[in-house]
Parts: structure tokens; sequence; C-alpha cells
């Protein structure tokens, strides 16, 4: 505990604002649909991490790692429905690449 | 004679219902079923059903009239012998009441009777003269019409449904004339017709309005009554007429007052303003319940119309009466509005007959007749209106002597002969004209309907005139006719002996008794002797171009080559019937004069006619002076033998000219160069269109010019400015909108396009830069929130 204990709340902000911007850095970059994915699950982890390091150093409140709970629930549902979608397109232009997929474009 | 009942004026009998009514539906009906069953029966009775119709309606018109004169009018005594009919009323306009009203009276009855049998006379005639026209329903419904309408004219209770009567026969006349309308000269005679009757009807308005002004009255009401009494509609008078003038009557009487358009109102207001100024001058007010004879209420019904002036200093009565006269003399043909008679003629011969000869024409006449209370009253009118009648009467003959065309003869005789009877109506002698209107019904129906069967005549001998129709009625293509036609022969003679006044012919009697109460009027403004003369040379005159026209049909040439066609024409029921109709009518205007009207010199007793006592009663009371005056024996002698004897000379004149023309002809070339102007001005019928074109046309035409040159000149050009000015305008107001508004519009729009293209282009469809412009924008709102939120 006491390994633990030498880790304050700052090392997991830090790591979370890490996560947070790798996870903005792969959405903005990645062509490769399901690579924006993943960089979409690396923020909303994140966001997660969060929520429990303030959870866990605010003593006594568990209402943090219940949203957290949420946050995964909402993180697999959304990756259900996005996965479908990004099935669906590359049935449609056999490719999942964003930058191709644009044919919705004014 | 014990005392007169009243109900509603001083001359109103005992209410007697006499069915008027009847006379004026009867050939109304008629007039409608000849319009529309005629028509449509027309074809299954072989043209037959609009004559019957029509002289069914004539004959049972006939019949009612004569029932109602010999059960109601006739057995009744003189003076009770005026049945009011009162129908509906019209309308009220501020004082005025105008009702529809019909009034049975002898003036009233002799034109009833007049029409109804000339009427179903001629009916009968035109059912076999119209045979084989088209367009018969329509001719037999018009001549109905007419025949209502004349009616109506002579049985109205005042001027508003008389003017109804005497516009509808004006109608029908252009109707009529018009019959044949393919013909350009009878469209343009009924048009001419039709607008120079206008001419006479807007003087007839004029006149109306003027008596309708000065009947107002004006009243003075004394004692307590005074302001109490509004407009005051009815007030007893303690006089009553009597037939020897107004007298103290045993009754009460009321007399209606104020502006009013019945003949039989006004008459009575004029009497109640021309009372003796002691016994009348103040009529008591009739206060009803509150009887209170210390108001004295001097009414004047016609202070305006006796005292006022009009057109400067002429006597305001005096204008009225020569309006009438001039709307009489657009009817009846009268200097100046004569010259659409000769061209009427365009119609079918018995329109001529029966309108333009016998009834329609009489119309001035009768109004004068009935209005003989009013000229009485001024003699100044009375003038104007015998020398009216004895220029016209001169004028018409001498235009009668010279005509080619028959019927245009025969049109000129009867301009003549109406201008007798308004000198009959200038002398004061109503009766006397109303004689001559009854006495030249019958002779001049007689002439035209016999000249109906000359035209035919002629027109079955020369093959030509059918392409011609006036070739037919052209006296120079005649002559010869009297084997041919013996009866019609004799007939026209016994008219013509009426017309040109031969001893004991009908038309002796009545221009006889004329011309006596012309020398021996007083009242005249100008010297009588004169327009006597005048009178006398135009007697001559009218034997002359009577027998003229006489000779020239029935002799003249030799008996023209008998035509196959003769035979059959002439054997047929049509022919004979027709020919019957103009024997009876030839036995009339023999008979009718000597019968109804001998002159009163030719008994011991001084007996007037028939006819005379008939229509006496009507009159007196109006002419005070003639009761008194008695016309001597001498001037009457003098008169029935001059006129005898200028009557014989001018037939023997015709025969002597006429009778062969071959042999006469230098004599007549010599007199035709000598006269060549004269006859000249006399075919003309005096120059009167050239009159009228001088006077009327050619100031329209002017007018019109004037008015087409203000147009162009003026209006215009005004509008053509106003117009280039707002050109002008328009073109600055789009160089405004060119520049000004589609600039800012264009610059707004442009602007948006453009901030849209730029905008487009964040749109590039990658969602990496989305992503990117999410992070940033959100990175942006942090430090917004950061720098904000402290």
């Amino acid at each position: 505990m006491t390994g633990l204990a030498s880790i304050g709340l700052g090392h997991f902000l830090v790591l979370s604002a890490l996560m947070f911007t790798l996870g903005l850095i792969t959405a903005a970059t990645r062509r490769s649909a399901v690579a924006i994915l993943m960089g979409v699950e690396l923020i909303l982890n994140a966001a997660a991490l969060n929520f429990v390091a303030f959870s866990h150093f605010s003593r006594g409140a568990i209402t943090g790692q219940v949203f957290a709970v949420f946050v995964v629930v909402l993180a697999a549902a959304e990756a259900t429905v996005a996965l479908a979608i990004v099935l669906a397109v590359f049935r449609g232009f056999r490719t999942v690449d964003v930058t191709d997929v644009s044919t919705l474009k004014g | 004679m014990g005392s007169i009942p009243y109900s509603g004026g001083w001359l109103t009998p005992p209410g007697i219902d006499a069915p008027l009514g009847w006379l004026l539906l009867l050939p109304l009906l008629g007039a409608l079923a000849t319009a529309i069953l005629g028509s449509l029966l027309d074809r299954r009775f072989a043209g037959r059903a609009a004559p019957a119709l029509a002289v069914a309606a004539m004959l049972a018109t006939l019949a009612m009239a004569v029932v109602i004169f010999f059960t109601d009018v006739l057995p009744v005594g003189a003076r009770e012998r005026i049945f009011r009919q009162p129908l509906f009323p019209l309308f009220v306009v501020g004082g005025v009441r105008v009702s529809f009203g019909l009034v049975m009276d002898p003036l009233s009855a002799v034109m009833v009777l007049l029409v109804t049998v000339l009427g179903s006379l001629i009916h009968l005639y035109a059912a076999f003269y119209m045979d084989g026209e088209r367009g018969r329903p329509r001719f037999f419904a018009f001549l109905n019409l007419f025949v209502f309408s004349m009616v109506l004219l002579v049985l109205a209770d005042g001027f508003v449904p008389m003017f109804f009567g005497w516009e509808g026969v004006g109608a029908c006349s252009y109707f009529l004339i018009g019959f044949w309308f393919r013909r350009a000269s009878a469209a343009d005679a009924a048009t001419k017709a039709f607008i120079v009757n206008r001419v006479g009807d807007a003087a007839l308005l004029i006149g109306m309005a003027m008596l309708l002004w000065g009947m107002g009255g004006v009243e003075m009401v004394t004692g307590s009554a005074a302001g109490q009494l509004g407009n005051v509609v009815t007030r007893t008078g303690p006089m009553v007429e009597t037939g020897e003038g107004l007298q103290p009557s045993p009754g009460r009487v009321k007399i209606p007052v104020g502006p009013t358009l019945d003949f039989h109102e006004i008459r009575d207001q004029l009497r109640l303003e021309m009372l003796p100024k002691a016994s009348a001058g103040t009529a008591k007010a009739d206060s009803g319940e509150t009887a209170d004879a210390s108001h004295d209420v001097h009414f004047r019904p016609a202070a305006y119309l006796l005292n006022r002036k009009a057109l400067g200093r002429l006597p305001f009565i005096f204008v009225a009466c020569v309006m009438l006269l001039l709307g009489a003399a657009g009817k009846s043909a009268q200097l100046p509005l004569y010259a659409w008679l000769p061209d009427a003629m365009a119609g079918p011969t018995p329109v001529s007959a029966l309108i333009h000869a016998a009834t329609l024409v009489t119309a001035g006449v009768y109004l004068l007749a009935r209005l003989s209370f009013l000229f009485a009253l001024s003699p100044a009118a009375l003038t104007v209106v015998a020398v009216v009648g004895t220029l016209t009467a001169f004028v018409g003959a001498t235009a009668a002597l010279v005509q080619n065309d028959l019927k245009r003869v025969l049109a000129y005789s009867t301009v003549s002969q109406l201008g007798y009877m308004f000198v009959a109506l200038g002398a004061g002698a109503p009766g006397a004209g109303l004689f001559h209107v009854v006495t030249h019904g019958f002779f001049k129906a007689c002439l035209f309907l016999a000249a109906g069967l000359v035209v035919h005549a002629v027109a079955a001998n020369t093959p030509e005139a059918a392409d011609r129709p006036d070739l037919a009625q052209d006296l120079r293509q005649m002559g010869g006719l009297a084997r041919q036609l013996p009866l019609t022969r004799w007939a026209y003679f016994a008219a013509c002996a009426a017309l040109a006044g031969l001893p004991f012919a009908s038309g002796f009697f009545s221009k006889d008794l004329i011309l006596t109460s012309l020398a021996t009027d007083d009242r005249l403004s100008i010297s009588t002797p004169a327009l006597l003369v005048v009178l006398a040379v135009t007697s001559f005159l009218t034997a002359l171009y009577a027998f003229r026209s006489y000779y020239l049909i029935f002799f003249a040439r030799p008996a023209p080559p008998a035509h196959q066609g003769e035979t059959a024409h002439h054997g047929g029921l049509g022919d004979r019937a027709m020919t019957g109709v103009v024997l009876v009518l030839a036995v009339g205007a023999v008979v009718v004069g000597p019968a109804l009207g001998w002159p009163d010199n030719w008994t011991s007793t001084h007996a007037e006619g028939p006819f005379h006592r008939f229509v006496a009663s009507m009159f007196e009371g109006d002419w005070p002076r003639r009761e008194v005056l008695r016309t001597p024996v001498v001037v009457e002698w003098g008169m029935q033998i001059g006129g005898a004897v200028l009557a014989l000379l001018g037939w023997a004149v015709a025969r002597a000219l006429y009778r062969d023309v071959a042999a006469t002809a230098p004599a007549r070339r010599r007199l035709g160069e000598r006269f060549a102007g004269a006859q000249r001005l006399f075919a003309t019928g005096w120059q009167a269109d050239r009159v009228y074109h001088l006077l009327a046309v050619a100031p329209v035409r002017a007018l019109a010019r004037a008015a087409t040159w203000l147009d162009r000149a003026v209006i215009d050009r005004a509008v053509n400015g106003l117009a280039a000015l707002g050109v002008r305008l328009g073109r600055v107001a789009g160089l405004f909108d060119r520049h000004a508004v589609d600039g800012v519009v264009g610059g707004v729009s442009q602007a948006a396009l453009a901030a849209g293209r730029r905008g487009a282009r964040l749109q590039n469809g990658r969602i990496n830069s989305y992503v990117l412009g999410i992070a940033m924008g959100v990175a942006a709102l942090v430090v917004l929130a950061y720098f904000l939120g402290s």
C-alpha cells in the first residue's frame, strides 16, 4: 500500500490527460475508422480514469466510481454501434478509410 | 240639373265604374299573343295565326269601346259624361302625387272610337295586304301595341300616363316605319321620325315641368290658422262648374290644390284662380272636425303660372304653352317639325293609313284640345298655334302639289290637313278641330288604303317594280287604272272629294267650321283675314293636288296592257276584302261629315250637329266669350259658298291639266318653266331637310368636329405629355432601382454567397479535421471559460 500511497491524485490526472491527448491525436490523425474508434475509447477511458481517481481521493463518495461503470457500459454500447456502422461502411465502400467515405459531403 | 255628386274633383261624376281598363288590356294582350303565339303557330296555320289574333284583339277592343260608348257615355246627361277610373298610384315626389288614372269624357270617347273603328278596318285590310310578307307576327304585334299606346294616350287622366302612351305610339311608329329594315331608306326614315319626335318630346317635357312648377301656387293665410297649414292638399270651395261658368254649388266641393300633373286638377285649379275675386277669391280652409270660419285662406294655385315671366319679359304661361305646342307639333308634323312625316311613308301602307294619317299624328291635336282650358288663358299662344297651323297647311299643300310619289302626296296632304286642325285649336274651336280629326281620319285612311290597292295593281302591271319598290308608287308610272280598279276609283274619288271639301262631302263641313271659327275669332292678336286668305288659297291647292293624284292614277294615260296575273290578282278573296274595307271607309268619308256635324245655319233652329253637341260640354266654360258670340249667318254662308267654289275650281283645274297628260303636256311644261324655282322649293318640302341640316345636323357635326379637335389638340396632347413625363420618371426610377436597390440586394446576396463558399470549405468531409475542429473548439471554450469564469 505504501507504494500505492506514494502515488497521488496528480499522477492519475497526468496519466488521464496523457491518455486523452493520445486518444485525441489518434482520432484526429488516423484514417482508419477502427483506429479512430480506438482513439475515442482512449478518450472515454481517460475520462473514466478521472472519475475513479477523484472518487478515490475524495473519501467516502462512490459516485465517481458508479459513473466509471456507466462510462464502461456506454463505451461498450458505443463500440457496438460504431463497429456495426464501420462494418456497414465497409460493405458499401470496401474500405474503412474515412477520407474515402465522403459521399454525403455537399 | 240638381246637385253634382262629388268624388274627387269639381267635374267628377258619380262613380260609374266604366271598364276602361279593358280598352287597354285587350290590345295589349293582343300584341303579346300575336308576338308569342303568332310566331309559334304561324307556320302551322300558313301564316294566318298572327293576323287572325291581331284582328280578333282589335275587334274585341272595338266592341268594348262601342259598348262603353253606348251604355255608359251616351245615355247620361251631357254634363256628367266624365268618368274617372284611377288605377294605381305611380309615385310621390315631395308634394306631387302622380297616379295612373284613366278618364272617359267626350274628347276621349271620340278619339277612342276613331282609333278603334279605323284600327279595326285597317287591321282587317292589313291582314290581307301583308299576305306573303315576312315578319308578319312582328308587324301585327306592333300594330296592336300601337293601338294600345294610342288608347292609353287618349284615355290617360294626366300628363304622366299620357306620356307613356305618347312615347309608346312614337316607338311603335319607329318600329313600323322601319318594318322593312333591310331597306336603308326605311331604316333612315324610322330614325328620322324618331329623332324629330324626340325634339318635340323634349319641348313637351319642358312644358310639363313648367306647368308642374307653375301650379305650385301661393297661399296667404290669415287668422289663427296662419302657420298651421302646411302644404294644404284639400280645400272646400263654394263654387261648382255648371256649364254656365262657375256657380255657387248646392253642396260643398273639394278642390285638390298644389303642384299636379293631372289634367282635371290643373283645370280645376286654374278655374279656382280665375274665379271672380268677390265670390271665391277666398276659399275656406277645410279644417275637418275643427271647422273654424274665422280663418281666411286665400289660395292662388296658379299664381306663378299666370303672373310670372319667363325668358325675360315673356309671360310664363305663354312660354309653357309654346313648349307644349312644340311637343304637339313634333307628333302632329307641324312647322317646324313636319319633315319626318313624308319620309315615314317608307313603312307599309296600312301603317301609313293608321298611324301616319288617321291616329298618331292627331295626338298633338288631341293634346292641345285636352289642354284648351290652358291655352284659353294665353291669347298670344293661341295666335302662335293658329299661325303655325296656317303656315303648315299652306306648306303641306304646296309640297303635295308637286310630289311624284303617291304616298308622299298623301303624306304632305296629311301635314296640310293637320295644319287646319291646329288652326281650329288656335281659333279657340277645339270642337271644330276634333271634328276635322274625325272626318280626316276617315277620308285619309280611305285614300291611303286605296293607294295601297293601286300600288299593288301597279306592281302587278310593271314587272320591274319587283326590284324597285318606289316605282310602284310613282304617279308617272300610273294612269288608266280606272277600268282595272273601278271600285277603288270611286272610293278614291269620294275620299278626294272629302279632302278637297267638295260640297256635301265630310271635309267640306269640318273645314268650313274651322274657317268660320277663325273668321269670328276675336282673341287672336293677328289679323285673321290674312290667315283666312292663306287658308283659302290652301283650299284651292288642296282640291288641286287631290284631284291631280286622282286623275294621274286613274286616267291621264291609256290603260296599261292587261297583265296575265291581273285576273288572279283581282278576283281573290283578299282583294275583295280590301276593296270592301276601302269602300266602307269611302262611305264614311262622305257620310260622317253631314251625318254628325251639319252647320247650324242649315237648320231653322240653328241646332248644331250631334257631334258638336256631344263634345261641346267638354270645352264650354273654357271659352267664355264664344258662348255669347253667335256667328253671323252671312259669314257662315260666305265661308261655305266660298269654300265650295274654291274646291270646285281646284277640281276643274286639276281635271283640265291632268285628265289627259299627253294633250296638256305643252301647257304643263310652260307652267313648269315659269315656276321652276317654286316647283323645286315645293318638291323638297320647302327645303325642310336643308333647314334641319343647317340648324341641327350641321351644328351638331361642327360641335363634333370641335370636340374632336379639342380632344386631339388639347386633351390628347395633355395626356401624351403626362405619359411622356411618366416615362421619364420611370426611367429615373429604373436607374435608381438598378443601381441603388439592386446594388444593395445584390451585395447582400453576394456576401451571403461568398460566406457560404468560404464556409463550405470547412465541410471537407474528413472526419479527422472535424474532430480536430471540435477539440480545438472545446479547448478554446475551456480557455475562454477559464478567463471569463475567474
